[in-house]
Parts: structure tokens; C-alpha cells; sequence
């Protein structure tokens, strides 16, 4: 059938188009910076590491350290990041059937961030780094629950209803964020600014391995569901009558977004509008069908993301911005042009 | 499928069904069975509970009292995957969220099968599902870009796909013009007499009674009469479970009774 032929091939050139950017990005990334270093010697130390010598590898120690110690966790957590973050907003958009959904949109990051804020505060990181991300799940999950039982009707989400469900749940999350600030101390309350903001800035290889763990974990969860995401696309009573147990998928999925954004968020802070720009725009290109838009999604994430986050230490010398405002920058618009094209789709609000 | 006795169970059955929602009976103790190779109508006013005596049959809704079978074996004991290849259902809502295009949701009529040996055909279920519906030209068109007659073809065309032994389609005649809805009737009725047993909501009572081998007429959640057409739509009965007087003609090529309104002049 030519429509599945053109999408496969465009399906091959878009996963081949991330790669390269991501590989571009990755090296980029690595090169730039207050402390800059060659290209090749970015290539020479990866090489080194896994064994193959070349001339060139750093000469310096201190080079090498700084790529180990810094860029790379910062490079993998952006990677990671980018590529949960998309993948949670795909999946929440498939069980919502809403293309507007979103972790970031519907509060279930600013719930997450809530939970980080609170384990900070009261000291209640007792396992270290994994604490806060239990705790930064655990608002994720609430996050969810509430949006998905306040926001449905008759299994559809009407794009009026998810909205404001997402302003109030902002609005509540926001204050008890602001609470948090109120009762830290000077210490967590940079903290919690900082998750506000989000940062990539100072992340370790022991965080990285748990969002890695956690990234892979949820996402291969995505990915074996793509098909029947496709079905729930017909709506809820059709898709249970090709035997697809609806309530079972929804449930799973929520959790699997609140793992995704919970692990995302857990150490970098909120980043927003990814879970909506990334899916969306791949949409366009290569069509809806979740069994392509999920891998393509993760890594369209992880280049958005691993770009973000050059732009946020380069845009401006001698500082860095937080990589939150720049995904804010390109998604709010996007956002908005999304509210646009869904008002006159569908002729109005309600 | 057949009983100890020998004889087929019947496809469908609902015995003594009853559904209540707090202090609403939607459905009152009807008794109902549809046989393989035969074409129900279910017809009846707005409100009679037509919609959600099919979600029951479909096993979507549990009766509050009664039971249903398919195929001689409680609903509640089917695996999800096993029903959906045994019945199809086309419900009344028929949209489709995202891009989506036609040939794609088609295809997805064919997700039951999926690892089965019958998924060698699916490339042939598909492309004959969209011929028979009428909408193999619109195969690249996204669905929801589609004009509701079309959508509703299009949504026909998947529950083909699904080639399934039992249909039951809520008023798939809704938003079609004349042409489209003699096809998708005598596309049921073709169903049927290869095999399947087919149950059709309608509103036209002449087009139930044109193609129907059986009628079910439904009134406040009850079956009311239920036979063949000719037996089932008097002027007396409709005219009182519509509440609005009728007049019935015969064809005058096949005979089969055609439902007119009494208008004053």
C-alpha cells in the first residue's frame, strides 16, 4: 500500500537525519565551551576509551578529566533528558487522544518538581540522588492521577478541559513550590529555584546511570505498546473492540509517564514544551503511527535537548542560561501556534 | 459451537437481560437470540435503549440481571483478544484522533489477528473491505479530513477487515445519502447470508423492512415484538411505539412493507 511505503521511507530518512544530528550535536557539545577543546581530541578520548589508540587523544590530563568528569554526564544526561521527555509526551498524547497533552503543559513535571522540592526540604534524601527522584516520581504519579481523572469525559479529553486542568494543577503545584522556598534554607532554596529553571549544569555519572535505568525501563514499556496507541487513536469503545484492554494500557501508561518525567525532571529540573514540540513536529513528517514516532521521538528529543543545552552555555559569555528558558522560548510559540490550528480545526473551544 | 443436543448455538444471545443505570432501567428483561447466517434490525424511537442493548451484546456493558452468550458461551468468560475475532462492532462515534490516513485505519481492523496464520490476509481483507465499502480511492486521505458519509464508510471498511463472524453495526446508515445506505444494507445483508450473524440499528423502518430477515422492534428499553418484517411492522404497532400515526404500503415490485407517516394534506 503506497501510504504505508511513503511513511516507512520517510520513517528511514528521519531516523537518519536525528542520528546525524545527534552525533554532530554530541561532539559539538563536548568541543565547545569556557574551556574549549579540539574535535578530534573529543573523538581521540571516546576512542581511547574503548580501547583504540590514536594520536588524537588529549595530550593534557587535565582535558581528558574535564570530558569525563563534566561534558560527558552533562552530554549523556541531555540525551537522556530529551529522549524520556519526548517520549512521555507521546504517550500521554496517545492515551489523552489529544495532540496538546503534555508532562509539562498538564503539570505533571511542576507536580514532579513539587516532590523533588520537598524531599530537599525536609532532608528526606536519605538514599542520596535516588531519594529525590522517588520523591519526584511520586509527584509525577499524583500529577497524572489527578489530571487524568478530572480531565476525561466519555474517554476523550477535550483540549479546553486539559488546559485548565493543567492551570490549576501549575497553580497548586506553584504553591506549594513557593512553600518549599518559604521554609528552606538558603542552600535548598537554591535548589529549588534551580529546578524551576532547569539545568543540566553539575550532573553526575551516578545520576545518570538511575535516569538511564529508569529511561529505558519506561520507554521499553512505550515501545511494545505503539501498535495498540495506535488503536486507542479510534477511541476508547473501538479500540476495546479489537481487543485491546483499554483500562489496563491507560493505567500502565500512566505510570510509565510518571516514571519518564519523574526521572527526566528528578535531576535537571523542569524543561517544558519537549513531550509536546518533538512528537508533534515528527507527526508532520513521517504521520502518526506510534511503532515510528516513539524511537523517532526519543531521538528527536535528545537533539533538541543536546542543542539546547550548547545554545545555554554559549548564548551568553561567562554565564549560562537555564536550558528551561530556551525550550520555553521555541515551545511557547509552537504551543501556541498548536492552540491555533486545533481552534479552527474544530471550530471553536468546546 | 454446537450443544450437546446437536444443534448450532445461536450466535448472540441475551436471556431475560436487564441493564440499570441508579434508578434508570436503559434495558428491561429482553430475550433475544441471533443465529449465524441471519440479518436483525434493531430499530425503535430515540431513547429505547437500542444503543445499549448492543453494548451489551457486545460484552462492553455487563446486564444487571441476565445473561448473554456468544457463540453458546457466557460473555464475561471471553478473552478480549479471542472476541474480537469472533464479532466486530461499529459504533455510532467515529472519529479518529491524529493524522491517521484510511488505509492505516483500515488496517487496524486487522489487529486481532495479528501473529495468527490468518494475517496472511491482510493485505486482501484490507483492499476488499475498502472495495466493498466504496472508499479504495480515498486510501491515502487522512481520516479526519473525510466528509461524515465518508468517515463512516471508512469505519465500515475496517470492522469488514476484521472479518469476523458476527457484526453488529450501531446506524452505520446515519450520514448516508441514499445510494451509500442501500449499499451498506445490502452489504449486511450480504454478510449475512455468507454466514455471519449480522444485527443493524437503523431508523429507517423501510430499509429495515427491505433488508432485514428478522426486525426487533425495541419500546422504553423493552423488545416489543420481534419476527419477520412483514410480521412485526403493523401500522398499529409502530403508530404506537412511536407515538405518531403511520400508514403501511406494500413495494410494488418486492412487496416488502414501506413506512409512511400520516401527513394531513
Amino acid at each position: 500500500m503506497p501510504a504505508r511505503d511513503t511513511r516507512r521511507g520517510r520513517f528511514a530518512a528521519v531516523m537518519t537525519v536525528l542520528a546525524v544530528a545527534l552525533v554532530v550535536g554530541v561532539v559539538l557539545s563536548a568541543a565547545i565551551g569556557q574551556f574549549p577543546v579540539a574535535v578530534t581530541e573529543v573523538l581521540g578520548s571516546l576512542m581511547s576509551r574503548i580501547g583504540i589508540h590514536t594520536d588524537w587523544a588529549p595530550v593534557e590530563e587535565l582535558k581528558d578529566q574535564a570530558l569525563w568528569q563534566i561534558r560527558f554526564p552533562r552530554i549523556a544526561m541531555a540525551v537522556l533528558v530529551g529522549a524520556t521527555l519526548a517520549i512521555a509526551g507521546c504517550v500521554m498524547q496517545a492515551i489523552f487522544g489529544n495532540p496538546l497533552a503534555e508532562p509539562g503543559v498538564v503539570g505533571v513535571s511542576s507536580g514532579a518538581a513539587l516532590g523533588a522540592a520537598l524531599a530537599i526540604v525536609t532532608g528526606l534524601t536519605l538514599a542520596g540522588a535516588a531519594g529525590v527522584a522517588l520523591f519526584a516520581f511520586a509527584g509525577g504519579v499524583a500529577a497524572t492521577l489527578l489530571v487524568y481523572a478530572t480531565a476525561r469525559a466519555n474517554g476523550r479529553t477535550e483540549v479546553v478541559t486539559l488546559l485548565l486542568t493543567g492551570i490549576a494543577i501549575n497553580a497548586f503545584a506553584g504553591a506549594g513550590l513557593a512553600l518549599m522556598i518559604f521554609m528552606a534554607d538558603a542552600a535548598s532554596r537554591e535548589q529549588i529555584i534551580f529546578w524551576q529553571l532547569g539545568s543540566l549544569n553539575g550532573s553526575r555519572w551516578s545520576e545518570v546511570a538511575i535516569v538511564a535505568v529508569l529511561g529505558v525501563a519506561g520507554s521499553a514499556v512505550a515501545f511494545a505498546n505503539g501498535r495498540r496507541y495506535d488503536l486507542l487513536a479510534l477511541g476508547e469503545r473501538t479500540a476495546g473492540h479489537l481487543g485491546v484492554r483499554v483500562e489496563r494500557l491507560r493505567i500502565l501508561s500512566i505510570v510509565v509517564v510518571a516514571i519518564l518525567t519523574g526521572a527526566a525532571v528528578a535531576y535537571v529540573g523542569i524543561i517544558a514544551f519537549v513531550g509536546l514540540v518533538v512528537p508533534h513536529a515528527l507527526r508532520m513528517v513521517m504521520g502518526p503511527g506510534h511503532r515510528a514516532l516513539l524511537p523517532a521521538s526519543a531521538l528527536g528529543g535528545a537533539v533538541l535537548i543536546v542543542f539546547a543545552d550548547v545554545i545555554a552555555r554559549t548564548a551568553v559569555t561567562g554565564a549560562e542560561l537555564p536550558i528551561g528558558l530556551i525550550t520555553s522560548l521555541i515551545g511557547g510559540p509552537f504551543f501556541f501556534f498548536l492552540l491555533r490550528r486545533a481552534r479552527s480545526s474544530q471550530g471553536g473551544w468546546a | 459451537m454446537t450443544d450437546a443436543n446437536g444443534t448450532q448455538a445461536p450466535a448472540l444471545a441475551a436471556r431475560g437481560v436487564g441493564y440499570s443505570v441508579g434508578q434508570a432501567r436503559l434495558v428491561a428483561d429482553v430475550t433475544l437470540e441471533v443465529r449465524h447466517g441471519e440479518l436483525v434490525a434493531l430499530v425503535g424511537p430515540n431513547g429505547a435503549g437500542k444503543s445499549t442493548l448492543l453494548s451489551l451484546l457486545t460484552g462492553e456493558r455487563q446486564p444487571s440481571e441476565g445473561t448473554t452468550e456468544l457463540e453458546g458461551r457466557p460473555l464475561g468468560e471471553w478473552q478480549h483478544q479471542e472476541l474480537a475475532r469472533r464479532r466486530a462492532v461499529l459504533t455510532q462515534d467515529n472519529h479518529v484522533a491524529f493524522t491517521f490516513r484510511v488505509g492505516e485505519v483500515v488496517e487496524m481492523g486487522r489487529a486481532p489477528w495479528r501473529g495468527t496464520p490468518q494475517d496472511d490476509e491482510d493485505e486482501q481483507a484490507i483492499s476488499d473491505a475498502m472495495a466493498r465499502t466504496d472508499v479504495s480511492h480515498l486510501v491515502e486521505r487522512v481520516f479526519s479530513s473525510l466528509s461524515g458519509g465518508e468517515r463512516a464508510r471508512a469505519s465500515l471498511a475496517r470492522v469488514l477487515a476484521q472479518r469476523a463472524p458476527i457484526v453488529l453495526l450501531d446506524e452505520p446508515t446515519a450520514a448516508l445519502d441514499l445510494r451509500h445506505q442501500e449499499d451498506v444494507l445490502t452489504l449486511a445483508r450480504e454478510l449475512a447470508h455468507g454466514g455471519a450473524a449480522v444485527v443493524v440499528v437503523v431508523h429507517d423502518l423501510s430499509l429495515a423492512a427491505a433488508y432485514a430477515d428478522r426486525v426487533a422492534v425495541m419500546d422504553r428499553g423493552q423488545i416489543v415484538s420481534v419476527g419477520p418484517p412483514t410480521d412485526v411492522l403493523t401500522a398499529e404497532l409502530i403508530s404506537r411505539v412511536y407515538a405518531t400515526p403511520v400508514r403501511i404500503l406494500a413495494d410494488p415490485a418486492t412487496g416488502s412493507p414501506i413506512i409512511v407517516p400520516e401527513r394531513s394534506a
